[in-house]
């Protein structure tokens, strides 16, 4: 009699595996800003495809895309890093000791361990805070209202391929929405833009700085 | 008026046909006759009727039926002529299965306000009817199907002259009856009809019944359009 | 209305052919606003099952798969999780919170699950809606039990009766803990999630009663109940726990931490994620059912249609004799519109009241099987909108037959050649 939530769990997890927010797939849909090992030696620019890479700096006048709500600066993940914050400083420090090692040396996996600690403890660019930005990303929903996600992480990329190391805290935004931009479920793997008011003042825990933060964003689809 | 019937010049071709099926130069009925249309098949009997019920419209000349010209009117005008003034019988099948015997007899005072007007109470007229065509009490709650084809004929009189419609046109009422309930219904219908007014047109090809009539004509003779066709 | 009457007589005389028709379209209506009505309500249940809780921790299995037995209590886990990283990983500077589930007993057809006091403080759904007493309290004594609303109501309990727990999610009585009861202290108010439909028990609860089953089955040492509470019942194992944190933001960097913890193969998914991406899938599977449903309907009203359209043939003869007493094309198109008001209005009719009649017969087996909890109240709105678009629809498609009979009759006049 209790076959039927088993064969229900059984079609769904093999339904699932063809969905791309399983954690075991490699898909990444977006060009990936993942951060190889190679990429750690050899930086190139990341960013989002779609607005050619920046230095970090908030540019005044919004650019590419033709934004056509001028209350809302267009901002670039990279602006989420303080101006002064170089990963590659950070890969320099390691460079000598990662030379030493083959790739897959446990030693070097350690080293990578704290490169990824020290990158995952990336500033916050308290520049932002208060400013009315327009940022595209794609979700991680956590909260939902009558079936449409009111609340969710903006993260610069989609799928957490785990071979990479998750967004950092500088590169997740906890993102609230108004009443009318809640996302519908059939959109939650689409990309998307969003507009409001960032901060960067938060409560400070004992894990470092809060987060970045925007209440009654609003949003809209993102087409390019 | 005296003439309830009057065409002239009368033509009809059916649309894709190369001749003429009706040509007639004249003919005249009066209020209150009996009269016998004899018409072998083919011989444009079918299209007469249609022509004179308002099924069908003429190509040329005049028909004027109580004196109104069907050949002006909308199709919908005289659908409701013919619901008004006329009472219709076919040779069989007159009536429709799905309904009761009384609600077949009444079934022209649905569509005729003015007949349903004339009839009064309809229910009491349709008993009323029935008595008249000598349907028993009893067979007026069983199924058309149940009744025989002379008792069936005979309701369909019955719903022909409900209302006191002016005309009524019978065609081959008796050619499904056996040979001895031919004089009888005739004679019924005949009866009947002169009691409520109502002048008759009886089409057949039977010319043995043409006895009954004092007022008789030959399709084929007087529809031009069958002279070159038999000469 | 003159034609109404006769066209209600006429579809008598055919009732055996319509009536058919008319179950087929019943069928395909009870199918469509069945879909729908399950959908609504599996809305309204899933989704709002658990709300304010960053990460759930099970052994490594699939992330729906996870949810599914820790929230929703369909399936079950494949392994549990040791209680050493429970405490370690709970423990970490990130979490706020904490609540652990032990889950693998029933009472009676329910489940039954192990946690302490503090599921009853952090626990939300809905948004933001905390976990309310009807009668009682939380449990103190390792035998204590709080019931969810819907085991109370349906097994006829109240504060102080005695509970037997079964070994497993099936009562046999041979598999009972039935030497170890527990009492009744508290009822829980209605949720509308599977809180509902589970029976608390502390932790030790649940190790006090799997004292004596150490390997699997019981042993012949049979321990009472008294003698149970003097051993050490701290559980060794549990099946998952949920984790609040101080700052969401953390969330993917605490949810890596555990998903890579050396020590014991876990899971963490991020319930809000792993609901949306089980509802989507839902939708996907839903979108289907629709699709075939309205196949059905489809097939339905051509059935409907094929119906009519053989009648015709046989129905001239008495399109001549309406046309002889005086009515006109028109009216024959009419009286086939009427017929299919008539035949999609019974099938309406019918397929209502088969539904509710379904409804209320699968209702409580659907709540046993996935925690479907319908509610058979009115059609909404939509829903007759839905009829009526299915109404407009028919009467478009029974103009096919309508326009033949009205060309038919044109030319037939009063003498239909057959």
């Amino acid at each position: 009699m209790h076959r039927l939530p088993l064969v229900l769990s059984f079609c769904c997890l093999l339904l699932a595996c063809n969905q791309p927010d399983s954690s075991q797939t490699d898909n990444v849909s977006v060009s990936t800003t993942a951060i190889t090992p190679q990429a750690l030696i050899d930086p190139t620019p990341r960013g989002d495809e779609s607005v050619p890479s920046e230095p970090p700096t908030l540019p005044t006048i919004s650019s590419a895309s033709g934004d056509s709500d001028p209350a809302y600066r267009e901002i670039t993940w990279d602006d989420l890093m303080p101006e002064d914050y170089r990963p590659e400083t950070i890969l320099m420090k390691y460079m000598q000791q990662l030379e030493q090692f083959e790739d897959d040396d446990p030693k070097a996996m350690e080293v990578y361990g704290q490169i990824q600690a020290e990158l995952e403890n990336a500033p916050i660019n308290h520049k932002l805070n208060g400013h009315k930005i327009k940022l595209p990303g794609f979700i991680a929903p956590l909260e939902n209202s009558d079936g449409k996600v009111a609340e969710f992480l903006l993260v610069p990329y989609f799928g957490a391929c785990i071979h990479v190391p998750p967004p950092p805290i500088n590169q997740t935004v906890l993102v609230m929405t108004g009443e009318s931009d809640r996302i519908a479920v059939d959109n939650i793997y689409d990309p998307i833009w969003v507009k409001g008011e960032i901060s960067t003042e938060g409560k400070s825990t004992d894990i470092g700085e809060a987060g970045y933060r925007i209440v009654n964003a609003r949003v809209e689809e993102y087409t390019g | 008026m005296a003439r309830v019937v009057s065409l002239s010049e009368l033509r009809f071709t059916w649309p894709g046909s190369p001749r003429p099926v009706l040509d007639i130069e004249r003919l005249d009925i009066d209020r209150g006759q009996h009269l016998f249309v004899q018409g072998a098949s083919g011989s444009g009997k079918t299209t007469l009727l249609s022509l004179l019920t308002g099924i069908n419209q003429p190509d040329a000349g005049k028909l004027e039926v109580l004196g109104q010209d069907l050949a002006e009117m909308s199709s919908i005008r005289r659908d409701r002529f013919r619901a008004d003034h006329l009472g219709v019988i076919f040779q069989q099948f007159n009536l429709l299965p799905f309904l009761g015997i009384l609600d077949n007899v009444m079934l022209p005072c649905r569509f005729s306000p003015r007949r349903r007007k004339r009839a009064g109470d309809v229910g009491a007229a349709a008993h009323q009817m029935l008595d008249e065509l000598q349907i028993a009490d009893g067979l007026r709650t069983r199924e058309v199907m149940q009744l025989s084809v002379g008792q069936q004929q005979r309701v369909a009189v019955a719903r022909a002259l409900i209302g006191n419609p002016e005309i009524v046109i019978a065609d081959e009422p008796t050619s499904a009856l056996d040979s001895d309930n031919r004089d009888a219904f005739i004679d019924l219908l005949f009866r009947r009809a002169s009691e409520h007014g109502s002048t008759l047109l009886f089409v057949s090809h039977d010319r043995h019944l043409a006895a009954h009539f004092d007022h008789r004509i030959d399709l084929g003779e007087i529809n031009r359009a069958q002279h070159e066709m038999n000469p | 209305m003159k034609l109404l009457p006769l066209a209600v007589k006429s579809a008598w005389n055919r009732r055996l052919s319509l009536s058919l028709t008319i179950l087929s379209i019943a069928i395909s209506i009870v199918l469509l606003l069945g879909v729908d009505q399950i959908r609504k309500e599996a809305r309204n249940n899933f989704i709002n099952t658990l709300s304010q809780t960053d990460l759930i921790v099970g052994a490594r299995s699939g992330p729906i798969n996870l949810l599914l037995y820790s929230v929703f209590r369909l399936g079950n886990a494949t392994n549990n999780v040791s209680w050493k990283s429970y405490q370690e990983l709970s423990s970490l500077p990130q979490v706020k919170w904490s609540i652990p589930l032990s889950l693998g007993d029933s009472h009676r057809g329910f489940r039954v699950l192990g946690t302490n006091r503090d599921y009853f403080k952090f626990y939300r759904f809905a948004g933001h809606r905390q976990l309310e007493f009807a009668t009682g309290g939380v449990f103190d004594e390792v035998f204590d039990v709080v019931l969810g609303a819907d085991v109370a109501r349906k097994l006829g309990y109240s504060v102080g009766d005695r509970v037997i727990v079964s070994h497993g999610l099936v009562s046999a009585g041979f598999a009972d803990h039935d030497d170890k009861p527990f009492s009744v202290v508290g009822i829980l108010k209605k949720t509308g999630t599977p809180v509902d439909r589970t029976v608390h028990v502390p932790l030790e609860g649940i190790s006090a009663i799997h004292v004596d089953w150490q390997s699997g089955a019981r042993s012949t040492l049979r321990l009472s109940a008294v003698q149970a509470l003097k051993m050490d019942l701290q559980p060794r194992e549990i099946t998952a726990f949920m984790l609040g944190l101080k700052n969401r933001i953390a969330t993917f960097r605490v949810q890596r931490q555990i998903n890579e913890y050396r020590a014991e193969p876990l899971l963490a998914i991020i319930p809000g994620t792993t609901l949306s991406n089980l509802w989507q899938l839902l939708g996907s599977f839903e979108m289907v059912l629709l699709a075939v449903s309205v196949l059905v309907l489809v097939a339905g009203l051509i059935g409907m249609l094929t119906t009519i359209i053989s009648s015709l043939n046989e129905r001239r003869r008495e399109m001549a004799v309406l046309r002889a007493v005086g009515a006109h094309p028109h009216h024959i198109l009419l009286l086939f519109l009427l017929e299919t008001l008539i035949i999609v209005s019974l099938a309406m009719l019918l397929g209502i009241a088969l539904l509710y009649l379904l409804l209320w017969g699968i209702s409580p087996l659907l709540t046993e099987w996935i925690g479907l909890n319908l509610q058979s109240g009115a059609l909404d709105a939509q829903q007759w909108l839905f009829l009526l678009a299915i109404l407009s629809l028919s009467l478009v498609i029974s103009l096919l037959p309508g326009i033949i009979a009205y060309r038919n009759s044109l030319q037939d006049g009063l003498t239909p050649r057959l």
